[in-house]
C-alpha cells in the first residue's frame, strides 16, 4: 500500500460559466491511515474538493494523485470505477436509496465494484455476513435489516452508509459532514465506530466538517481556507 | 441484471405512478392490437361467408347492397324479382343450378330465408365447404332448418315449435301464428350469416303472406330442376285474411302455366356450368331487358365491400395510433417529473460508483420495463376481452373472433409500441445523463 495516500500539487477546478477557480491548492499530502479533518467554512469549496477526490470532476491542472493513480490521466469511466473499487462515501444525508431494504443497500456497494466482492473472497467472508457483521457492529439490530431503509431514523440511515462505505475494505473513505444531522450522542457513537473500523481495516479517512469540537477524533486536521487560494464563495456551497 | 432490478425495485416504490402509466400503454396497447385483430378476423369473416356461388342476382341495386342483403342478411332488397323472370335465367343453358331466396321475415330479431331445399345443397362457404345438418335433414312443407347460433340463442332443437314474425325487427307486431313450423333440422356452425338465419320454404313464406295453398301443389312438379319437392299435398286451406303484405301479391305478366310457389323473389344465387363465363353472364342479366336486374360476383363484391371496410379500420388504426402516442407521452412526462425528485438517489448511485453511462442504462431500463409490462398487460387485456366478448360480436355481428396465438401482424404492432417506447425512453435517460454530469455527488434538490 502506498505510503501516501492522496497527493495533490498545483490542482486548479473552475465550474464553467465561472471567472475564477473555485479550488486552487499547491499542495495537499495525506498519508495512508491517516485520519484526517478536512476543515472549512460554507463556501469554502469543500464539497468541489471532494467531488475531485472521489473522481467524480477531474482536476483542471496540476497532478492529484490518489492511492498511486494519477486521477487527471484517468477517463471519466476509470474514474468512476476506481471510485466504485477504493472509495467509500458517506453524504450528509440521504445515503440510502429507501426502496431498498437496509441490507440491500450495504451490498450495493459490492453490486457496483469487482474488486471489493474480491477481496471479501480473499478474506473468505461472503458478502451477505460481511454486511451483517458490519451492520452490527454499528448498533443496527437485525430485525432492521429487512426494512425499507427509508424507515429508519437519521442516525441509523448514516450508520448503515457507514457499513455501505466499509464494505469491501476500501482504500480510502471521505465523508462529507456525515455528522451534521445528528445529535451529539449519536454523533460520538458514530465517530467512535467509524473510528474504529477505520483502524482497524487501515483505512484512510477523511472527514469534513465545519464543527471543531470534533477535533480530538482525528489525528489531523487540515483547514481548507490556509491551503485553498481558490474564489472561496464560488461553485458549491 | 441488476440495473434492470435497480429500475424494477424504484418503480415499486413509485407503485401508483407506475401502475397508472403502465395501464396507459397497457390500454393503447390492447385498443392497438385489438383493431387490427376484429379487422383481420373481419375480413377473413367476409371473405369465408361464401363461395362456390357464381352470381348472385337481385332486383336492380347497388352491388354491395345485394350483397349485403343477400349473403349477410343486413339491410332490404330494393325491389323483388318475378318468378318468371327468376325461371327465365334458371333455364338458361349457362346455368348449372340456381337457388332463389325470399327476405323479410324474422324470428325474434333472426332473418328468415325462405329458400327451396336445393339451397342446402349448393351453398358453399369457406373453402368451398358445404352445409352440414347438425341434426335432423332439409326442411319439407311447414318445416324450418336453423341455424346453429339461432338453436343455441332460442333454445330451440328438432321438433319445436316456431313462430314467425312479418318484419325483419326484433320486436314484431304482427306475427304468423296462424301458420306455425316446425324446425326439421338444425345446421353445423359455420362462422357465417347462415348461423343467424332461419330456412323455410318459399311456399310456406307465401302463404303467411296471404298466397293461395289450392292449387299450387299440382304444379310444383314442374319445377324439379330447382330442386323443388313439396309434393305431398296434406294442406288444408288456408285462408289469410287480408293482411297488408309484400308486394309479390300482384301477380305481374303470369303468362307462365305453372303456378309459381312465390310470385317473387328476393334474389337468387347461379352456380355455372363454366367458371369463367361469369363475366359475360353478367352482363347479360345486367342488361336484361324484360325485368332491371344486377348480377354481382360475390368475390368482387366482398373486396368492394372491404376496401369499403378498410377505411374506416385504418382510420381506427390511426386512431389507437395516437392513443399509444398518448400513452407513450404520459409515461415520459411521469419519468421526466420523477428524475426531479431522484436526484438525491442519482448522487447516491454516483458516489458508489456508478457512471453516467450506468443512470442512463437505468434510466432506459425503467422506461423499458414499464412499456414491456404495459405491453404485456395489454395483451393479457386483450384475450380477456376476446375471451368475453367473442359471444356477442358473433351473435350481433356475425363475425367470429378466434383466441388464436399473436399474428405476426400484431407481432409488428407490438415491435412498434417496444421502438417507440424505447425512443421515449432516451428522453429522461438524457436529461439524467447530463444531470449526473453537473451535479455530481452535489444533491441539489
Amino acid at each position: 500500500m502506498a505510503t501516501q495516500c492522496i497527493r495533490g500539487l498545483q490542482i486548479k477546478f473552475c465550474w464553467p460559466r465561472q471567472s475564477q477557480p473555485t479550488i486552487d491548492i499547491a499542495e495537499l499530502a495525506i498519508e495512508s491511515g491517516e485520519r484526517i479533518l478536512l476543515r472549512g467554512p460554507s463556501g469554502s469549496g469543500k464539497s468541489t474538493l471532494l467531488s475531485l477526490l472521489a473522481g467524480v470532476h477531474a482536476v483542471q491542472s496540476g497532478t492529484l494523485t490518489v492511492l498511486d493513480k494519477d486521477l487527471s490521466q484517468l477517463s471519466q469511466r476509470k474514474r468512476d470505477k476506481f471510485r466504485a473499487d477504493h472509495i467509500g462515501y458517506i453524504f450528509q444525508q440521504f445515503n440510502l436509496l429507501p426502496y431498498l431494504s437496509v441490507i440491500q443497500n450495504v451490498l450495493l456497494a459490492i453490486d457496483f465494484s469487482k474488486s471489493r466482492a474480491q477481496r471479501l473472497v480473499g478474506r473468505n467472508i461472503s458478502a451477505r455476513a460481511e454486511s451483517e457483521r458490519l451492520l452490527t457492529r454499528l448498533g443496527i439490530a437485525p430485525e432492521l435489516w429487512g426494512k425499507p431503509a427509508g424507515n429508519l431514523s437519521v442516525g441509523q440511515q448514516q450508520r448503515v452508509a457507514a457499513a455501505r462505505a466499509l464494505i469491501g475494505a476500501p482504500e480510502l473513505i471521505i465523508a462529507d459532514e456525515p455528522t451534521s444531522a445528528l445529535d451529539t450522542d449519536a454523533r460520538d457513537t458514530f465517530l467512535n465506530l467509524l473510528n474504529e473500523e477505520c483502524e482497524q481495516q487501515n483505512i484512510t479517512l477523511v472527514f469534513v466538517t465545519h464543527d471543531t469540537s470534533l477535533s480530538h477524533h482525528f489525528d489531523r486536521i487540515v483547514e481548507l481556507a490556509q491551503i485553498n487560494q481558490g474564489n472561496s464563495n464560488g461553485g458549491e456551497a | 441484471m441488476r440495473i434492470a432490478k435497480l429500475a424494477a425495485a424504484s418503480l415499486l416504490s413509485r407503485k401508483s405512478n407506475a401502475v397508472l402509466t403502465l395501464m396507459a400503454i397497457a390500454i393503447s396497447v390492447m385498443l392497438l392490437l385489438g383493431v387490427e385483430r376484429v379487422s383481420q378476423e373481419t375480413r377473413s369473416g367476409f371473405a369465408n361467408t361464401i363461395s362456390g356461388t357464381d352470381l348472385i342476382v337481385g332486383a336492380r341495386s347497388g352491388s354491395v347492397n345485394l350483397l349485403l342483403y343477400s349473403v349477410f342478411h343486413i339491410g332490404n332488397p330494393t325491389n323483388n324479382i318475378t318468378w318468371n323472370t327468376y325461371q327465365h335465367w334458371a333455364n338458361n343453358s349457362q346455368v348449372a343450378w340456381s337457388v332463389p331466396i325470399a327476405l323479410g321475415d324474422s324470428v325474434r330479431g333472426f332473418p328468415v330465408v325462405a329458400t327451396e331445399p336445393a339451397f342446402f345443397e349448393h351453398f358453399r362457404y369457406a373453402q368451398q365447404q358445404p352445409l352440414e345438418f347438425a341434426e335432423g335433414q332439409a326442411f319439407q312443407r311447414r318445416e324450418a332448418v336453423i341455424g346453429a347460433e339461432v338453436a343455441r340463442q332460442l333454445s330451440l332443437q328438432v321438433g319445436s315449435n316456431l313462430i314467425i314474425a312479418h318484419g325483419t325487427g326484433s320486436i314484431s307486431f304482427h306475427e304468423h301464428d296462424d301458420h306455425p313450423m316446425q324446425i326439421a333440422g338444425v345446421l353445423e356452425r359455420t362462422g357465417t350469416p347462415v348461423d343467424q338465419a332461419i330456412y323455410i320454404g318459399l311456399r310456406d313464406l307465401d302463404m303467411m303472406h296471404g298466397g293461395t295453398d289450392d292449387h299450387a301443389h299440382d304444379e310444383h312438379e314442374g319445377h324439379e330442376h330447382t330442386g323443388h319437392e313439396h309434393n305431398e299435398d296434406d294442406h288444408h286451406e288456408h285462408e289469410h285474411q287480408n293482411h297488408n303484405t309484400h308486394q309479390h301479391h300482384e301477380h305481374e305478366g303470369s303468362s307462365q302455366v305453372a303456378e309459381p310457389p312465390i310470385p317473387g323473389i328476393s334474389a337468387f344465387f347461379v352456380g355455372l356450368q363454366s367458371k369463367p363465363r361469369a363475366i359475360f353472364m353478367q352482363r347479360e342479366i345486367n342488361t336484361y331487358r324484360e325485368e332491371p336486374l344486377t348480377a354481382i360476383m360475390p368475390g368482387s363484391t366482398l373486396h368492394e365491400l372491404w376496401r369499403t371496410l378498410s377505411g374506416f379500420e385504418r382510420a381506427l388504426s390511426v386512431v389507437s395510433g395516437f392513443v399509444l402516442l398518448a400513452g407513450l407521452l404520459g409515461m415520459l412526462a411521469t419519468i421526466l417529473a420523477s428524475l426531479r425528485e431522484r436526484r438525491r438517489e442519482m448522487a447516491v448511485l454516483r458516489s458508489i460508483g456508478a457512471g453516467p453511462g450506468t443512470i442512463f442504462t437505468l434510466l432506459v431500463s425503467e422506461t423499458m420495463v414499464l412499456t414491456l409490462a404495459g405491453m404485456a398487460v395489454g395483451v393479457g387485456l386483450l384475450y380477456g376481452f376476446i375471451f368475453a366478448l367473442a359471444p356477442w360480436i358473433q351473435s350481433s355481428f356475425g363475425i367470429v373472433v378466434e383466441l388464436s396465438g399473436i399474428s405476426n401482424a400484431e407481432w409488428l404492432r407490438l415491435a412498434v409500441v417496444f421502438v417507440a417506447g424505447f425512443l421515449i425512453s432516451l428522453i429522461p435517460a438524457w436529461r439524467a445523463y447530463r444531470n449526473s454530469l453537473s451535479d455530481g455527488l452535489s444533491m441539489r434538490v
